[in-house]
């Protein structure tokens, strides 16, 4: 990495950095340090429920999952429009009106204190996990780019972002994120000229395309009903919605960035915004992973995209030689995929049906050699080094970055995926030490203390919350496909969360008791199907929060429990 | 250890109720709670925003059919 590369990165960091503490300077209590002291309008508020969904892993394992998968991964944001809505008219007049820190708050409210703890503690599980897989993202770059050990680049980014989190305050963190997603969406909108710009001459856009779809990467919309099947439109518009319904409606680190704004309208607004765009920025990103496919189709790719690690295998003399001979086939078949994506493209110009459908079948073949002889490398690479992880398709993207991108703009994508990875780990860092304090700490042990007291403890626990989830990322190396690994964990626990704050606002009979109980042998019944079946994960949440509306009914009448409080009822 | 089955009393975390809940337009019109302001900025009212959300989901999927079937 050039000297222009780190001046870029390290300067559009630290401008965002002190951006946000020179907005922010001076905040001495706590409605400004969990809520923004209630004054950011729609679009800040929109940018910052955007970046706190798009960390790292976003920009890493979106592309890298179009590369090996495909675009129908857009499908899994389908269910957001209509979930951003529900939330608009029941979620956020309730939590505005009841002048709420955490959401958890409100299932005391509704319910009593053990079903607000179980919320909250649910939410801490599950974010504080999650929050470690964010800091190991973008360590894993820095880690493989520089020769650096994973392990003490996880520490120091870390503890970077907690420092950076702990000055600042929900507030400082939506005033740097505003700033990162316009880094964000410039260093994006960039690379995908960048991209396109490095295509063969002969290669228009139409023609990438439909190189794309012949080999199976332009299945945006899939209406197969398998629900074996992790992303179809059925999946992503049903499994989805309460995904997304859950994680902004329920998800500490989404709400609290909405209940900083100035007013309902202003939240409102902000979460529609999200709603209307962030199908077509996933679209976008998952498109750049396709176009990076097209471009390794004309030019040489790695056999493996994680070098370091092959050069590391190769270093093993019982399979140095079969590494190599499988570079060698590699390279052949390579040549045998271009020679049929040329012929593809020139029968296309010609518009020749017939050899058109030749040329598919051809170049289907040859890709389908290139990806023997990759996963024959895996497998080698499995052998020689057996704790090593095979999976490269995180690496995809950023080896594209640092190869081809031009001096200066390798600095600008790095910001961009730091950028990313800040605002997620600030808002989660941020979230979590508000749940701690408000709902565990204050609500148990400290009910009368002064704000000062609970600014202070807040902080404590914020840098707590970093601790934990940076222990968390040492272990993250152990998980598949990182964005999945979040994607999983969260409807793991969402569904069971969800269904408590469903049963709270629409089943207004269902008593304390009764939800309780039915939440706790939901989320077993979650768990035993997640280890013992292969259902795609996104149906979880249903299942999840089907669970629990279903068993609290008729767990009701046997186990009762505290009623609506009056003040609950007042709401809509 | 506090009573699990009693609803908060923490100064921090209390409703106000100073807004009559049953009311809509106190609520939008409180100039205690400026917060509580719910009026639509744009097309006169918030169902009328929920459908053009909804309108332009309908046209994305729409757009995402047609390249699925032309580029597939």
């Amino acid at each position: 990495m050039s000297t222009i590369d780190w001046l870029v990165m390290v300067g559009t960091i630290t401008l965002i950095a002190l951006y946000g503490w020179w907005k922010t300077r001076g905040i001495q209590n706590i409605e400004g340090y969990l809520r923004g002291d209630n004054e950011l309008p729609w679009y800040t508020i929109g940018l910052s429920i955007m970046a706190t969904q798009a960390s790292a892993i976003t920009f890493l394992s979106t592309p890298g999952q179009a590369y090996e998968d495909g675009m129908r991964f857009v499908q899994f944001y389908f269910g957001m429009p209509l979930a951003m809505i529900v939330i608009c008219v029941f979620i956020v007049p309730i939590f505005y009106r009841l002048r709420v820190f955490t959401a958890y708050e409100y299932l005391e409210t509704r319910f009593d204190l053990k079903v607000r703890l179980l919320g909250a503690f649910l939410f801490l599980l599950q974010r504080g996990l999650a929050a470690g897989i964010t800091i190991y993202a973008p360590a894993i770059i820095l880690s493989s780019l520089l020769g650096w050990s994973l392990y003490w680049t996880n520490v120091v980014m870390g503890t970077v972002v907690i420092l950076y989190t702990v000055s600042g305050g929900t507030k400082a963190v939506s005033q740097t994120q505003k700033q990162q997603m316009i880094v964000i969406f410039a260093g994006m909108i960039i690379a995908g000229i960048l991209v396109i710009m490095k295509l063969p001459p002969h290669i228009s856009l139409d023609s990438a395309t439909s190189i794309a779809g012949a080999l199976g990467r332009m299945n945006i919309i899939d209406f197969n009903v398998n629900p074996n099947d992790r992303y179809t439109f059925w999946s992503g518009i049903t499994g989805g919605f309460f995904l997304m319904l859950a994680y902004f409606g329920t998800d500490q680190s989404q709400v609290q960035r909405y209940l900083s704004g100035r007013s309902i309208t202003e939240s409102r607004l902000g979460l529609l915004f999200n709603g209307m765009v962030k199908i077509p920025m996933q679209f976008f990103i998952l498109f750049l992973g396709i176009l990076v496919f097209v471009f390794y189709i004309f030019v040489k790719p790695p056999i493996f995209f994680n070098t370091p690690t092959l050069n590391k295998a190769k270093q093993n003399p019982q399979y140095t030689a079969q590494l190599v001979q499988l570079e060698h086939a590699h390279e052949r078949a390579f040549v045998s995929r271009k020679k049929a994506a040329d012929t593809l493209v020139l029968a296309q110009k010609i518009g020749d049906i017939r050899k058109i459908e030749q040329a598919k079948i051809q170049l289907r073949s040859a890709h389908a050699e290139v990806q023997k002889i990759r996963v024959a490398t895996k497998l080698v690479i499995k052998k020689a080094l057996p704790r090593a992880e095979t999976k490269d398709a995180d690496y995809i993207f950023i080896t594209f970055v640092m190869d081809m991108l031009p001096v200066g703009l390798v600095g600008l994508l790095l910001a961009v995926i730091l950028s990313a990875a800040m605002s997620s780990i600030s808002s989660e860092l941020n979230a979590l030490g508000a749940t701690m304090t408000i709902d565990f700490y204050q609500r148990l042990f400290k009910p009368d203390a002064s704000p000062t007291h609970m600014l202070r403890a807040s902080k404590a626990f914020t840098v707590l919350w970093g601790l934990i989830a940076l222990g968390f990322a040492t272990f993250a190396s152990l998980l598949d496909n990182l964005i999945q690994a979040v994607n999983i964990l969260g409807s793991i626990f969402y569904g069971t969360v969800l269904g408590i704050f469903l049963t709270a606002f629409f089943l207004r009979w269902v008593r304390s008791h009764a939800v309780f109980v039915a939440a706790l042998v939901a989320q077993a019944m979650v768990v035993v199907l997640f280890l013992n079946t292969q259902l795609g994960y996104l149906w979880f949440n249903l299942i999840g929060c089907t669970l629990v509306l279903v068993l609290a009914i008729i767990f009701d009448p046997v186990l009762g429990g505290r009623a609506s409080s009056q003040t609950e009822k007042a709401a809509p | 250890m506090p009573d699990l089955s009693k609803p908060s009393d923490s100064p921090l975390v209390q409703s106000k109720p100073e807004v009559p809940q049953d009311n809509p337009s106190a609520a939008r019109s409180n100039p205690h709670r400026p917060e509580l302001d719910d009026v639509p900025p744009i097309l006169g009212s918030w169902r009328n925003i929920y459908i053009l959300n909804m309108v332009i989901f309908a046209v994305l999927v729409a757009l995402f059919v047609l390249i699925t079937r032309i580029y597939s």
